[in-house]
């Protein structure tokens, strides 16, 4: 190569650097080491719905019980069709209050497609066809409590309903209390003569160890941090709220007394109501991701052993999903929410898939294992905890043991870990979750029924009789409706119509294994074919009419295939 | 020929309507005239926003809203305009009966009674509009028979005689065929027999949307005493969404929930669970118990009996939970929960014999004959009728509604029947009590304070199944020491149970130089507020 022509390509390699970064500047700045208290989360869409330029609409599909909205951001292309017109996907987080990451997740979602929208073909094409509704969070109280006040990592679980745990008439009256002022709430433990079940750990004196049956050891552990507010003898026994939103669906739904959280009723919390009001006004929605923490865990129905395992049709999707999932989140594992985790009756993504035929997973985000490896038994996890909180976040989560007065107790020692130091990921480890979870959800979302006609025609069958044959296909993984839906005819079928200047005289489906062999007639309003089973994933169906025209030429018209979570495809007759 | 029709069942309003007879009666609004109407010397308040109902006491010692009551409920099928015409009238029958009977006036001095007669408002006007038929559903649209398009395909009154009759047409693929009882009656041909069908049969109407099928998806959609959280049938459109789903069944949870006070129900619509004690079945694993919680029988054994007694209530059946009302007050709320068909009464001599000379054994024929017997014969014979696609086609059997119609004099002996079933269960609530509070000097200034805490009344303190559910909160018993220092004892105690006529001693001990003053009071959502004080000088 001469020296010039190498002078000219070293040029041309220096100009495309500097037209093609390696991370192309946002056009909205966010940070994703960072987690979102409410007021930032709704600032956070506004911002979008600001700087996206009417992709992004967010409304209020309703107020918890402290009054705070409900965001739901629908993302759609402003120039094309209506959201509610396509496949959709919801997409939700943080059910329960304290799992919160979720909410980072989902707005990582939306701020992934946006900033991609033109730049990655893949995001463009996902969203020239389908929606998706977005809430970030299903429980704004239970997390803006979580964020503000002294709570552990697994508090702060429930909405904000008061309730009267103790059924002594005073709901939320005696909940845990941050006696040392530092934000969490941590452990109490007591130094005893007698009767004492822990001894500190002699190889880390961070730690409590439990002592053999037999030996006595130095000191009882109390609970969590907290007086007897009520003077009842029992301490911390009814906080603040008392329930859980995830057992209130009516989907094998079992009474709070039979397990704990599902509130009087289905649908009883306003949270809830909302979004199932908003989900069954929206059947144009084909697939659900939940986000809840933590665990690693993608998790499928059924709920209960009791509800039987879903149709063969169904699991094949589910499978092929969910180990897609397991590839794109190391750690995750795909799991069956009865068998491989426990019951849950009245929960939300079983609900949808079987009552609304919507395709849905729950993934339980982070997995200490992601931290530094599994530690294995539980001791040597809250060793693993302590030693991994000290070296990647130098201590951050660590409180240590402080003597203080108790007013019941006495003389006590607080201490223990921060409410930041699990179930949540470490900030500098918040973005991957994020990144690698939204994949996992677009993945899904690419699924969704995508359906074309790639054969429309019109054929001879005698004098002044015609036969018009349509093939709908369905270039994905979801069918329009799913088997368990068609079962429970909880999915209007999809529906076939041929209309113009025509009289149809018999109509079907053609069936069997050879598509030509069979037409499975629809004896009544033959010009309307229903199709109770819709198109299979990866699948077709032909459809036929024998029609009849007043002059004898050729039909026109056209031929229209609606279906509710696969769109609507409208064409005219060939020949026209 | 029959001679009932819709007339007869408006015309047996409540007094304050009998002159309203037109097509727009506002029945919704008399209903609540005839139960607000003022009665000399009784308490009647206004159940509270979105349920429309009275309360109904007599004054007493603690205020009428605070007392436990017996919560009546009519009109959850909007079509069973009996028992919302008797729950009407419940409140002045009640509080007649009580000037004649002292011991029912004692106990609405102690208790009250809440009449919700009208729970759907807009369904029981829907109901008594248009022609006569069978609607238990409310009026909220819905797609039956998923296919896009909502309500498209009612009954049609197609001969105009106002009555939505059933109708048959021959058919060699039909499932029915004449009953050797009666010809006039159809039953469904038995395969298993040999049988063979020869009649298809379903309401009045045509095919309005062209789907082979008649009268699929009519107007309505949700019946409300299949809507609530026991026993639903998730998935079955009829039932709705979720439990509850509608807005009149979930201001009925939400008024128990919040009245907190409601100790016993009893609904006056379809059902019956009083004719045959329900079968007992404790809670299952994770379930919910289908049936009487084995402990229960002690006090449901006895009140049952004495319902059915006071009500005549006879032929029961199952009484199977799928979302009724009173199921889920009893099952998932621990209520004493009862359920009265009001109307629905076979009387037969017990020598009836048909036309054709033999005994009826079904159901059906038993009340064929009483229709033949009756003033107003409830079935109509099967008469052509012009149709456009059943060939053949005849309108007639059973008028709808004609089974829970009652005549005037009939529908007066309904009234003082519920008013005594009310009466029998309003005077078997528990009463919790402080009996005896004592102390005894131990010297030194220490005093034991012993209480008995006492329940009397028919029903305990707390059926075993609100037990289970933790509905029902436990008894507080509250200590409190007026002068010294309680050394030994509980400031609060927690009773979970009393029996019947059982009683609870509870010890205090107490440390005093100066006057022994201490009160104990209980407190309970189901069985009142009661409290005592001891004082007693010290030397």
């Amino acid at each position: 190569m001469s020296r010039i022509a190498l002078m000219v390509l070293l040029a041309a390699s220096a100009l495309l650097a500097q037209q093609v970064p390696p991370t192309p500047a946002a056009q909205l700045k966010l940070e994703w080491n960072h987690f979102y208290d409410y007021s930032e989360m709704t600032s956070v869409l506004r911002s979008m719905e600001a700087a996206y330029g009417g992709w992004v609409q967010v409304r209020s599909i309703g107020k918890s019980v402290e009054g705070r909205d409900m965001w739901l951001a629908t993302v759609n292309d402003p120039a094309g069709p209506a959201a509610d017109s396509k496949p959709a996907m919801w997409i939700d987080a943080n059910i329960h209050g304290n799992e919160t990451q979720g909410t980072e997740v989902c707005l990582y979602t939306l701020w992934y497609l946006m900033e991609n929208r033109e730049r990655l073909p893949k995001v463009r094409e996902l969203l020239s066809r389908c929606a998706f509704y977005v809430l970030p969070t299903m429980n704004p109280d239970g997390r803006e409590h979580w964020f503000h006040a002294a709570n552990t990592s697994s508090s702060s679980r429930t909405g904000k309903g008061a309730t009267d745990n103790d059924r002594d008439g005073f709901a939320d009256e005696d909940g845990p209390d941050d006696l040392d002022g530092d934000g969490s709430i941590t452990q109490m433990r007591m130094r005893v003569a007698t009767g004492g079940t822990h001894i500190i750990d002699p190889d880390d004196a961070r730690l409590m160890k439990r002592v053999k049956a037999g030996k006595e050891g130095t000191h009882i552990l109390m609970g969590q941090e907290g007086i007897d507010n009520d003077g009842d003898g029992a301490v911390n026994e009814d906080g603040p709220g008392g329930y859980d939103m995830n057992r209130n669906w009516p989907c094998d739904w079992q009474p709070d007394w039979l397990q704990f959280g599902a509130g009087p009723y289905p649908f009883c919390f306003p949270e809830t109501r909302c979004v199932a009001d908003f989900l069954m006004a929206h059947p144009n929605i084909a697939a659900l991701q939940s986000y809840h923490n933590s665990g690693g865990m993608i998790l499928r129905g059924p709920g209960a052993e009791s509800t039987p395992e879903y149709p063969a049709q169904d699991v094949a999707v589910y499978d092929e999903l969910g180990r897609a999932g397991e590839k794109m989140l190391p750690h995750y594992r795909y799991m069956i929410i009865w068998k491989d985790l426990y019951t849950v009756h009245g929960g939300s993504i079983t609900w949808a898939f079987e009552n609304l035929g919507i395709f849905g997973f729950t993934n339980e985000l982070w997995a200490d294992a992601q931290y530094g490896g599994d530690a294995g038994d539980p001791d040597d996890a809250q060793k693993a905890r302590i030693e991994w909180d000290e070296r990647m976040e130098l201590g951050r989560n660590l409180r240590p043991w402080k003597a203080l007065r108790h007013p019941q107790y006495g003389t006590i020692e607080v201490g223990g870990m921060a409410k930041t130091s699990s179930r949540v990921p470490p900030p500098f480890m918040l973005e991957e979750l994020c990144h690698r979870n939204t994949v996992f959800t677009l993945h899904h979302a690419g699924e969704m029924p995508q359906l074309d006609v790639p054969s429309l025609s019109v054929t001879k069958a005698g004098e002044g009789l015609w036969k018009v044959r349509a093939e709908v296909r369905n270039a994905k993984l979801i069918p329009t409706i799913a088997a368990l839906a068609r079962k429970r005819a909880v999915v209007r079928p999809d529906m076939a119509t041929l209309a113009g200047e025509l009289r149809v005289v018999a109509a079907g489906i053609i069936t069997g294994p050879v598509h030509d062999q069979k037409l499975e007639r629809q004896e009544h309003r033959p010009e309307r074919l229903l199709l109770p089973g819709g198109v299979p994933g990866k699948g077709r169906v032909i459809l036929e009419w024998w029609v009849t025209t007043s002059d004898g030429l050729a039909p026109r018209g056209q031929f229209t295939f609606d279906a509710l979570k696969g769109g609507r495809l409208t064409q005219a007759l060939p020949g026209q | 020929m029959c001679s009932f029709n819709r007339w007869m069942v408006l015309l047996l309003l409540p007094a304050a309507l009998v002159a309203q007879t037109d097509r727009d009666l506002p029945l919704v609004q008399g209903v609540l005239q005839a139960l607000q109407r003022p009665h000399e010397g009784a308490i009647l308040l206004p159940v509270r926003a979105g349920v429309d109902g009275v309360l109904v006491a007599l004054p007493g010692e603690v205020p009428a809203t605070e007392r436990p009551c017996v919560l009546v409920v009519a009109g959850l099928n909007p079509d069973h305009r009996v028992g919302v015409q008797v729950a009407a009238q419940l409140p002045q029958a009640l509080l007649a009966a009580a000037k004649e009977d002292p011991a029912l006036a004692e106990c609405l001095a102690r208790c009250a009674v809440e009449v919700i007669a009208v729970p759907a408002p807009d369904a029981l006007e829907w109901a008594a509009r248009g022609a006569l038929r069978e609607a238990r559903a409310v009026p909220a649209p819905m797609d039956d028979d998923n296919d896009g398009l909502v309500d498209e395909d009612g009954p049609e009154d197609m001969n105009g005689d106002g009555i939505i009759a059933s109708m048959r047409a021959p058919d060699d693929d039909g499932v029915w065929r004449i009953s050797d009882e009666d010809p006039r009656l159809l039953v469904k041909a038995d395969a298993s027999k040999g049988e063979r069908g020869a009649w298809k049969l379903t309401t009045e109407g045509i095919d309005n949307d062209g789907d082979g099928l008649i009268n699929e998806d009519g107007p309505g959609g949700v019946d409300l005493d299949r809507n609530f959280a026991h026993g639903w049938k998730e998935g079955e459109r009829e039932v709705g969404s979720s439990c509850p789903s509608e807005v009149a069944s979930r201001a009925l949870i939400e008024h128990v929930l919040q009245r907190r006070s409601v100790a016993a129900v009893l609904v006056l619509g379809w059902r019956d669970n009083i004719a045959q004690l329900p079968r007992t079945n404790d809670a299952a694993g994770k379930r919910a118990p289908n049936g009487l919680h084995t402990e229960d029988v002690a006090w449901a054994k006895p009140l049952t009996a004495s319902l059915a007694k006071v009500l005549g209530a006879t032929d029961g059946v199952e009484d199977t939970a799928d979302g009724g009302f009173h199921q889920w007050a009893y099952a998932q709320h621990g209520l004493p929960a009862f359920a009265s068909r009001v109307a629905y009464r076979l009387e037969l001599p017990a020598d009836s014999k048909l036309p054709s000379g033999k005994a009826p054994e079904s159901l059906e024929a038993k009340w064929l004959l009483q229709s033949d017997a009756a003033v107003a014969q409830g079935f109509m014979p099967w008469s052509p009728c012009e149709h456009p696609t059943w060939k053949g086609a005849e309108l007639g059997g059973f008028a709808p509604l004609w089974k829970v119609h009652l005549d005037a004099a009939q529908l007066a002996a309904a009234v003082k029947a519920q008013v005594l079933a009310v009466a029998a269960i309003a005077q078997a609530l528990p009463r919790v009590g402080v009996g005896k509070l004592a102390s005894k000097d131990l010297g030194a200034g220490l005093y034991e304070i012993t209480a008995d805490i006492h329940c009397r009344g028919l029903l305990p303190m707390a059926t075993a199944q609100a037990r289970a559910t933790r509905t029902a909160r436990p008894l507080l018993v509250r200590f409190v020491c007026g002068t010294g220092s309680l050394v030994d004892g509980e400031v609060l105690t927690r009773l979970e149970r009393l029996g019947t006529n059982g009683h609870e001693r509870l010890r205090w001990l107490v440390q005093t130089n100066g006057t022994l003053d201490v009160t104990v009071s209980t407190n309970s959502d189901r069985c009142g507020n009661s409290s005592a004080q001891l004082k007693v000088e010290v030397r």
